[in-house]
This record gives C-alpha cells, structure tokens and sequence, in this order.
C-alpha cells in the first residue's frame, strides 16, 4: 500500500516537473513579446527595455527558469504584468469562486448519480431505467456552453427566475452548477448504474438475500458500497474535467473565476498570471488524480493488498 | 467436428448482430445521424477547400441581417447577414476535418504505443504504460487553453491539444486487448513457427484490437467535437474567416434572446451530431461486446 502511495506520488512530481519545464519554456518563446502587447506601439526602446529587464526577460532562458525556481521556493509568485495585482491576490480572489463552482458542481453530480444509478440499475429495465438513461445520453450529447446558453435564455431571460451572471447568492451559482455538472453527471450515472449491475449479478447478492437480510439492506448497505469503487476511481477524471469545463461556463456566465483568469492571460499574453495558473489548475488536476487513486487503493481491499 | 466447431459462432453473431440493430432504434439513429455527418462535413470541406465557394459562407449582407429562417435561405442569416445554413454546412465541415485529423493521429500513436507495450511487455510496458496513466483524462479544454498560451490560438493547437490526451485512451485499451491477445493459440503458433514480431504486431494482433477500438473511437470523435466547438466558443480555437459551429454560436449569443435560431439552429446541428456519434458508440459497444450483449 505504502509503495503504491509512493509510486503515485512519484508519477504526480514527476508530471508536474515535466509540466513546468514544458509550460514555462513554452511561454517564454511563444509568438509575441508581452511588452509589445502591454504598452502602446510609441514606447520608447529605452522603456520596453526597461520593462523587459524588471521582469527578466532579457536574461537566457535557462536562466529565467532557474529563477522561476528559485521565486516557486520562496513564495515570491510576482504579479499581473497587466495590471499589477499580485499573483497570490489574484488566486485567492478568483480561486474562491472557481473553488465554489467546482465543489458545488461535484456536490451536485455525486448526489445526483449515485443514487439514480442505484434506483436505475435495481429497476432495469423499467420506465424509471428508460428515463434515466435517456436523460444521461441527452446530457453527454449537449456541450455545457450549449446548456449554458439554453439556461441563461429560458430559466434566466424569458422566465427571469435566476440571476444569469456574476457571482452573488446561492442563487447565482444554480445555473453555472447545473451546466458544469451534467456531463459528469451522465457519465458517472451511467458507469454507477453499470457498477451496480455488475454487483447485483454476483453470489454474495444471493446469499445475503438467502440469509434473510431485507432487499433494500443487502442494496443500500451492502451492494452500493462494493459498487462505488468504480466511481472513486473515475473521480479523479471526474474533477479534472470540471477543472477543464470550468473555464467555458465561467464565460458563459460571467463567472470570476481562475478558469476565466487563465483565458483572458493566455489572450492577452499575460505571462506570470499564464504562467502560475497554468501550473496551478495542472496541479489541481494532477492532485485529484492521485487522490482517486489513493482512495481507490483504499477502498478495494484487493489493490491495497496486491500492491504492497 | 473441430473444424465445425470453430466455424459455427460467426453466422450466429452476424445474425445476432442484425437482430440487435433491428431492435435497437437508437443504433439504427446512430448510423443515420453519423452518416448524415460525414456527408454534410464533406460537403462543408468542398465549400471551404474551393476558394470560389468561399462567398457561400463568407459573404456578408448588412442589409439582409438576422433573417429568420426560410424567409433568406433555408437557416436564414447571421448577423452580418451571411448566411447561417452555409456556414453551419462549413462548420460541419471544420468539424470533420478536425475529427478526422485528431483521431487519425491519436489512434496510430495510441495503436503503436498499445500494441508494442502490451506485446513485449517488461520494463517498457512499464515506461509506456506510466506516461499512458498519467495523460489519460487529462482534461482537454484545459491544456487546449495552456497549449494556446504556449503556440497561439486556432485549429492547429485544437488538434494538437485533443491528440495529446486521446492517443493515451486509445493506447490503454489497445494495450488491454493485446496482453489477452498474446497468450492466445494463434499468437503463440505464429510466435513458434518463428514469425517476426513485427510481423505478427502488425497481421495478428492489430486486426484484433479493430473491435474494441471503434467503440472508444466514435465516442473519442464525439468528444473531439465538442471540444473543438467549446474552444472555438471561447475564442481559442478557430479563429475567423474559418467557420466553426461553437464560433458561430459565440456570434450568435448576443442576439439570441430576440432571434433564437441563430445560436438554437448550429446548437442543434451540434448536439444532434454529438448524440448520434454516441448512439453509434453504445450501439456497436453492444454488439462486440459479448458480456453486455448476453446480459441485454
């Protein structure tokens, strides 16, 4: 178990090196001088040079990462070259919101699918099955800007029941909740409907029935718990992709989030602000995946033996 | 007797099979949907590869703007008064393209990848199989955004961005299919009887893994396409004059709550190509995948 959690470990540091190295170098050649794009075209050559030496962009690639290093270990992250905040400030207060988004977004689709897809898999076959399956195809054909968009119009426009952008109350995040989270919803109703499925067809089923433990026991109690192990294990992908989809529905309804931010600094060639969250959202994503699998380890009793 | 033995399952499964697709309605949608695709892509890629259609889709008409269907043009016009049935076709098009292009490239880096790792196993399984676990559901938009930062926006990062993550699911159930694959009769009588294990890789354990691979590939093309029509949405993937139908949809947002269709028509066309590439996947899913296929 322990040199499973290591192993993990090591993948996770060992990505997250890759990505630094590939993600800063990329920034620093990537088409376009960010001092051309932050001051008007008259600025003289004595200033741009003066700004390029204040964020080191005039020193040797190799150079500038050992820098970038040496800033990641003391904290010192710099700030928005357009306009000026510093990057931790920026972080907590678009980190926030995304944070929000993407807890509520989770929330959302875990309640939702683990019990439909226990309520479907145990009526299979049934109008209840129909239903819920239909619903879990509609959500995993529909694009969540697509969803958005219909929401924002119907339930937002024409019906004026929810705010339709901006942060606010709980009634500003129903909207960009419901969009982020159908296609993981669909995704993971379907895998947890088949879970069940596949416990339900096994002999402990059989035998715990035999015993005389009532139905809905032996399902709730018994089967669902052997069922989620499947799901703990699409998690991790389940988070990174709100992680990814975060950043379309943050535009679509004006959401501040670090989706939005990391857009609008990749547009605008902001490098650090491009730069720390890039890395910032890979780490998140890479950090859930190795959370899923730890949890899967722990969860099935098989991997956790096996892998000792 | 072993002969007929080993000759009986294959009409079975034909018949089967076509049973099955009689039944399901929701392949059979799936075949006509994708179909429909494929044609109108093909159509879209002619009016976008001659340069003397370009006007079909391109032509502007200030005077003519936000028509309502059928009233200018089948979908009516845009809000530069182009019109929306042609740049929805070249949208399609754009679509295709991109499908096409990402999918032929993540399959024959996933096929090769999958393939040699599970065949030889060992400490390059290990290696291979490592870099595969760590890319795989990466989330696409995400490192389309990055990648977008580091190269600049348009199609080429879209590309670039969805094959950098769908080659590994493809190499991970290819890899999964070969190591059963490789302990069987055939692989092990080719194996014996000295045949080369390119040879072998390429004639016995590569036709094999086809099955398994168009189920993942039509959902891996549904999931190209929204990626692509998401980052073109938001401005990172195709960038004017080229049409997309996430593109024409940011276009339209502005103006849908008085003239609906210019974003409910392309999100139609959208959602519909989408659903049926999944229908189609479920669909064959179903019928090579004896397990679910006897369990109904």
């Amino acid at each position: 178990m322990l040199s499973y959690v290591a192993r993990r470990a090591l993948y996770a540091v060992v990505v997250m090196v890759c990505a630094s190295i590939v993600i800063f170098w990329g920034l620093r050649i990537a088409p376009g001088d960010p001092v051309d794009t932050l001051f008007n075209p008259i600025a003289t050559t004595a200033q741009k040079q003066a700004l390029r030496k204040k964020f080191g962009l005039d020193k040797p690639i190799v150079v500038q990462y050992a820098y970038f290093l040496r800033d990641f270990f003391k904290g010192d992250f710099g700030e928005s070259i357009k306009s000026g905040q510093s990057i931790p400030e920026l972080v907590r207060q678009y980190g926030k919101n995304s944070l929000i988004l993407v807890g509520a977004a989770a929330l959302f689709t875990y309640a939702l699918a683990i019990p439909l897809g226990v309520v479907a898999a145990v009526r299979r076959g049934t109008w209840v099955d129909h239903v819920l399956m239909g619903f879990a195809s509609l959500g995993m054909g529909i694009p969540s800007f697509l969803l958005g968009l219909t929401l924002i119009l119907v339930v937002g426009s024409k019906l004026g029941w929810l705010p339709i952008s901006g942060t606010g109350g709980l009634k500003h995040l129903i909207l960009p909740t419901i969009a982020l989270s159908m296609e993981g919803l669909s995704v993971s109703l379907r895998v947890m409907r088949s879970a069940m499925l596949e416990q339900l067809g096994l002999d402990y089923v059989r035998t715990l029935r035999a015993k005389g433990l009532r139905w809905r026991f032996v399902v709730w109690r018994r089967v669902l718990r052997n069922a989620l192990i499947p799901m703990i294990s699409l998690s991790g992908i389940q988070l990174g992709a709100l992680v990814g989809y975060t950043a379309i529905v943050e535009i679509v309804f004006r959401w501040p989030g670090l989706g939005q931010l990391l857009l609008n600094a990749v547009i605008q060639r902001d490098y650090p602000v491009a730069l720390w969250l890039s890395l910032l959202l890979t780490a998140a994503v890479v950090f859930a995946n190795f959370a899923a699998n730890v949890g899967y380890a722990l969860a099935d009793p098989r991997v956790r033996e096996a892998r000792t | 007797m072993t002969e007929l033995a080993l000759e009986a399952p294959r009409p079975r499964r034909l018949r089967d099979a076509l049973r099955v697709a009689r039944r399901d309605r929701a392949t059979v949608f799936g075949v006509v949907v994708t179909s429909a695709f494929v044609l109108t892509g093909v159509a879209g890629l002619l009016m976008l590869g001659v340069p003397g259609l370009h006007d079909l889709y391109l032509k502007q008409d200030l005077g003519a703007a936000l028509r309502p269907p059928l009233d200018h043009g089948v979908f009516g016009t845009d809000p530069l008064g182009r019109d929306l049935l042609a740049r929805v076709v070249a949208g399609t098009g754009v679509s295709l393209a991109i499908a096409a292009i990402v999918t032929a490239i993540s399959l024959l880096v996933g096929g090769v990848v999958g393939i040699v790792a599970g065949y030889y196993r060992g400490k390059l399984d290990l290696v291979l199989s490592g870099v595969v676990d760590v890319t795989w559901g990466f989330p696409i938009i995400l490192i389309i955004i990055i990648l977008a930062g580091v190269l600049s926006p348009g199609l080429t990062t879209v590309v670039l961005g969805i094959a950098l993550i769908n080659w590994a699911g493809f190499a991970r159930i290819i890899r999964g299919e070969v190591l059963t694959l490789r302990e069987q009769e055939f692989v092990r009588a080719a194996k014996a009887m000295g045949t080369p294990d390119r040879r072998i890789m390429l004639r016995h354990l590569a036709p094999n893994v086809i099955a398994p691979t168009l189920v993942l590939g039509s959902y891996y093309v549904a999931i190209t396409i929204i990626a692509e029509a998401g980052t073109s949405f938001i401005g990172v993937g195709a960038q004017p004059p080229t049409p997309s139908l996430g593109q024409i949809i940011a276009e339209g947002q502005n103006y849908w709550a008085r003239d609906v269709w210019v974003v409910a028509l392309p999100g139609a066309v959208l959602a519909l190509i989408v659903l049926g590439l999944n229908a189609l996947g479920d669909g064959l899913r179903d019928l090579t995948d004896p397990r679910l296929r006897t369990r109904g």
